[in-house]
């Protein structure tokens, strides 16, 4: 099997867009399937891992419970195994809201080992960040990436991958919901303020003039900003904007 | 001594978390006690639902001094699900990159030295642990009295929205995640008076 070599490297600002707008448009989950598979070589990455942890429920119980760019021999083997319930990634992310990577964690039982032996038949990387998602009923997912670079996620490129891939993580995870009926499907309007400091961003006034204008202070602007950015799916601002434009909202 | 856990792993830090809450049944000074919209029962449906994150820290006898809890607003919040109707215009907040700040509660003196210090331990990890996570600002609701406490550590909050004062003037605040904000109670955190 090719190995992909993955660097260090993060997602380009416009690759970033390009995938989220991917991941909110998918129609069906075979188009979610395919957007994830994009996923490693857009992002300099070895696989990406969606995993959502809660029940599935019957209507969509024979669904796999998310989407993996692992080798499908591995994935078979890990449902047919039900190695969710010792998995030691899984369990972490059960107890925390924070990321963390795999190194950090411990091995704890005979079945934990016998996960890690037999993961080890298949390259799943030399480095894995897990970043646990929540969405808004409560639901509970893992997002996961690997890399060839045993330092991949270590130090100041820590913080960078976080950020980026906790947004993603955080749409997948929307979008599985939304396509799988786990969710009722939200429309999300933008509020006032948030068109307020939108068309103010759109005439290019800068976040301190937009405060000015508006009375409120900085933080506030910066605050309304990031939420009209999540609501659209937006890497920036101006992609925000292009997007709000073309929805009609401002 | 500053503890981080979440309401799952509440098990193997017994000792901080039941102080923790026996503090907030309390109400410590950060809680205001004439706002009966705070008075919360000591574990409510967002420990034992959405497993947050706590902040504990005890003083040098293991007696609490400050705790927080936090959630993260992509999911279920305290604004979102118990206090929106509270302020108006009230904001949907929600991004992977915001937090949610609830339960502040000090029991230290925080105009003393000592207590102060302690008091900013527990701040000072938070936004440690918010910086290190890609979050960039977190929100909260407070009674408004506690805006001294906020300056008193060095790490104010804007105010976003706030209820009117015959209802018990609770706010919606916003603190900005930076390093310039650590570096600011870190200088509070060692000032001798």
């Amino acid at each position: 099997m090719l190995k992909m070599k993955s660097s260090s490297r993060q997602m380009r600002p416009v690759a970033l867009q390009d995938m989220l707008t991917a991941i909110t448009q998918a129609a069906s989950l075979q188009d979610l399937d395919h957007v994830v598979g994009t996923l490693p070589q857009k992002g300099g990455l070895f696989h990406v891992v969606y995993h959502y942890l809660g029940d599935l429920g019957p209507k969509v119980a024979d669904l796999p419970p998310g989407f993996a760019t692992y080798p499908e021999e591995w994935v078979t083997r890990y449902l047919q195994q039900d190695y969710a319930q010792v998995d030691p990634v899984v369990r972490r992310a059960r107890e925390s809201l924070l990321p963390f990577e795999w190194r950090e964690l411990n091995v704890e039982s005979a079945d934990q080992q016998k996960l890690l032996n037999d993961a080890r038949d298949f390259d799943l990387g030399q480095a894995a960040l897990s970043l646990p998602v929540r969405g808004v009923e409560g639901q509970n997912a893992l997002f996961t990436i690997t890399s060839t670079d045993p330092g991949a996620f270590a130090g100041p490129n820590r913080m960078a991958y976080v950020r980026d891939y906790q947004a993603i993580g955080v749409y997948l995870h929307e979008a599985f919901v939304r396509l799988t009926r786990l969710a009722q499907e939200s429309a999300l309007e933008l509020s006032q303020q948030e068109r307020n400091c939108l068309k103010l961003a759109a005439d290019g006034l800068l976040g301190k003039d937009i405060a000015h204008y508006l009375k409120l202070p900085e933080a506030a602007v910066r605050l309304y900003l990031r939420i009209a950015r999540h609501k659209l799916a937006a890497t920036c601002t101006g992609s925000a904007v292009t997007i709000a434009r073309q929805q009609g909202l401002i | 001594m500053v503890y981080t856990f979440s309401y799952a792993q509440r098990h193997q830090y017994a000792d901080a978390y039941n102080k923790m809450m026996q503090a907030r049944g309390r109400g410590g000074e950060w809680y205001d006690a004439g706002s009966s919209l705070l008075n919360r029962p000591e574990e409510d449906v967002f420990d034992r639902e959405y497993n947050p994150l706590y902040i504990v820290s005890l003083n040098e006898q293991g007696e609490h001094a400050a705790s927080l809890r936090v959630l993260p607003t992509t999911g279920p919040t305290m604004l979102r699900c118990d206090f929106q109707a509270c302020f108006e215009p009230c904001p949907d907040i929600a991004s992977a990159h915001v937090w949610e700040c609830s339960c502040l509660c000090g029991t230290a003196d925080s105009t003393s030295p000592a207590g102060r210090a302690t008091t900013i331990e527990t701040s000072k990890t938070l936004c440690r642990m918010a910086l290190e996570n890609g979050v960039q600002q977190i929100t909260g609701i407070y009674g408004k009295s506690m805006m001294r406490l906020f300056r008193r550590i060095g790490w104010e909050p804007n105010i976003l929205a706030q209820t009117p004062a015959e209802e018990g003037a609770l706010c919606l605040g916003l603190w900005d995640v930076s390093s310039l904000a650590l570096r600011h109670m870190a200088e509070r955190q060692i000032l001798p008076f």
